[in-house]
């Protein structure tokens, strides 16, 4: 994980990139608690109480995409995917600049084209009905709010290559993170 | 086969540009399957892998046991793993390092990860190995080898994405993992033993404890011994479910970090956060890496891999031995995670025709990953320890893992050749 960088953000910015990253993490954090105390409650109920949870199975299912996609602006503002920076080494410091402006488009573009790809999924799940299998609850909610996330998240990038460019935002020293597996 | 090389070579370039590998994989993924199907069926395939991904109860497992890990990382269960071992071990020559990685070994029951284990136990083991005037090199190795134990003694998210990719049972990757656990830690200790064998002066011998301090610490590890009872018990049992058990055990070990005060809102906010991220980062890998897989799977390359394979099948042993090379070498570049995402795909059918386990070649690939995860140029869990004890370099760390890397070697010809060692827990769960 890249550290912490205390640069002078713009306005924009700061309403595009860090505040939607900082509330939708919020978010995510509350959906993983939940999803724990789910299980946990699940589990009680069936063993102690002899009445589990209804439907818990769905609703763990259906907060997983809640926790990835919240998660992911604050990802990609902080740059935490997995990369190979075998060369970093052998890149000299001109071209660093250029080369993060480049990655950081490379990914906005993916990440808008499967941003798109749910949108239009979302569609079809209107269009067809689809429904989930025991609470009956109505798909094209979850890919269209899947693919709104997404949309967000392809922002971060935007920002990331901007600041780049601009030289607000500058490479960083490669660090290895703690927290992968 | 053209296809899939190209996009596999096309893949290692975007990659090497650092461009973050899912990124890479989702492109070349869609590219190459626009390219050998249609434009439609590869836009429509992204957005159904990346829906189903996400949708998906068996995968829950996956933030719970990060969430398991992270709880206990901060409840510093690690430190009473540490005083236990170390009070049996520890007035041996090279005790301390012993100590460390059989205590490294207890942390990798209730942590799935072997960065978090690593870096865990170095802020544990690292300050009294230098009190006892250890050497750098063997006490950093000691670390970084122990650590790497996380993704074999289950529970283990590595195992658990390999569990999903190719419909194996968790339960049953889980049981395979322990016996291979034990015998690494016997192989590791081993290594130890060898390094102050040949100098003696690197790891000198501790203190001696009596019978009643012994006795005292390891009373103390009833924490750990009482999650992965819970967890891993309620798995074998056919009590929970892995996702359930994941729960539960992410549920207690957020209870012991309260009971030990090791929370306050900011703490117990960046515990959420960091699994939260974790598991996003993941996942994009992981649709990345779906895709890819989707791809590769609609050109001719699975199919001629099997003709190739097919004719070995008087000595399937020689494929298996030529896919072991290739991991040894994509591990020197790839971390962990994506490397298995983007093998197993295409080598699991190959192993599961020329008559393998599905579970036994799951271990075989989690222990090559834990063997990449100390090679140079990009062991990871050596750049977790650079981060961890900045006062010691690379290379020292790197020369300090060699008798482990080494121990490692011979711990993975062992479970190759004797496949029983993995299958034989497993055949007791239901």
């Amino acid at each position: 994980m890249t550290a912490p960088h205390s640069q002078a953000q713009s306005g924009t910015t700061y309403w595009l990139g860090t505040l939607p990253s900082q509330v939708l993490a919020v978010i995510s954090c509350l959906l993983l608690f939940s999803m724990m105390m789910l299980t946990f409650v699940d589990v009680a109920g069936r063993y102690i109480f002899s009445a589990p949870l209804p439907a818990a199975y769905e609703m763990i299912a259906f907060v997983m995409p809640g926790i990835i996609f919240c998660a992911l602006p604050h990802v990609n503002l902080k740059e935490g995917h997995v990369t190979i920076d075998l060369l970093d080494g052998f890149i000299p410091e001109s071209v660093k600049r250029w080369q993060a402006v480049i990655v950081n488009l490379f990914s906005a573009v993916a990440l808008a084209f499967v941003a798109w790809r749910l949108w239009v999924r979302s569609r079809d799940h209107l269009r067809f009905g689809e429904v989930t299998d025991e609470l009956y609850l109505e798909l094209w909610i979850f890919s269209s709010v899947m693919s709104i996330l997404c949309a967000i998240a392809t922002i971060a990038f935007i920002i990331n290559a901007w600041g780049y460019a601009t030289n607000i935002k500058r490479p960083l020293k490669t660090e290895v993170g703690v927290t992968r597996t | 086969m053209t296809e899939a090389l190209t996009g596999l070579a096309l893949l290692l370039c975007l990659s090497f540009l650092r461009i973050p590998i899912a990124f890479s994989m989702m492109a070349v993924g869609f590219g190459g399957m626009a390219w050998v199907l249609s434009l439609g069926g590869a836009m429509a395939n992204v957005g159904q892998t990346a829906f189903d991904a996400a949708i998906n109860y068996e995968l829950s497992v996956v933030p719970l046991f990060v969430l398991m890990g992270n709880f206990v990382t901060r409840a510093r269960l690690s430190e009473e793993l540490y005083t236990a071992s170390n009070a049996f071990l520890g007035h041996r020559k090279g005790g301390l390092a012993m100590a460390t990685i059989v205590a490294c070994g207890g942390f990798s029951a209730i942590c799935g990860s072997s960065l978090a284990t690593a870096a865990t136990m170095a802020k544990v083991a690292m300050p009294s190995m230098r009190r006892f005037g250890y050497d750098d090199g063997l006490a950093a190795g000691s670390i970084a080898a122990g650590g790497t134990l996380g993704i074999l003694i289950p529970p283990s998210v590595l195992l658990v994405i390999y569990g999903i990719l190719t419909q194996s049972s968790i339960g049953k990757l889980f049981a395979a993992g322990i016996l291979p656990g034990i015998v690494a830690v016997t192989f590791y200790l081993l290594a130890v033993r060898a390094v102050v064998a040949v100098k003696p002066e690197s790891g000198p011998a501790g203190e001696r404890q009596g019978w009643a301090q012994r006795g005292q610490a390891l009373s103390r590890v009833w924490g750990v011994l009482l999650l992965f009872a819970i967890v891993m018990g309620g798995i074998y049992g056919g009590v929970f479910s892995p996702t359930e058990a994941a729960g539960i055990g992410a549920f207690g070990a957020f209870l012991f970090a309260l009971a030990r005060r090791a929370l306050n809102w900011r703490t117990f906010y960046e515990v959420l956060l960091e699994s939260a991220a974790t598991t996003a980062m993941l996942f994009v890998v992981l649709i990345g890496a779906l895709l890819f897989a989707n791809f590769i799977n609609v050109t001719d390359f699975p199919q001629t891999l099997l003709e190739i394979a097919g004719q070995f099948r008087e000595t399937p042993w020689l494929v298996i031995a030529a896919i072991l090379v290739i991991y040894v070498a994509l591990g020197c570049v790839f971390e962990s995670l994506s490397m298995i995402l983007l093998t197993v795909p295409i080598f699991f059918p190959l192993v599961i025709e020329l008559g393998y386990d599905p579970i036994w070649f799951g271990i075989v690939v989690v222990v090559i990953t834990e063997i990449s995860l100390i090679t140079p140029p990009v062991g990871l869990n050596v750049f977790v320890l650079r981060g961890v004890l900045p006062d010691v370099t690379t290379s020292t760390i790197f020369r300090g893992v060699t008798p482990f890397w080494v121990a490692d070697l011979f711990r993975l010809a062992i479970i190759v050749a004797f496949p029983a060692l993995s299958l034989w827990l497993p055949s007791f769960v239901r």
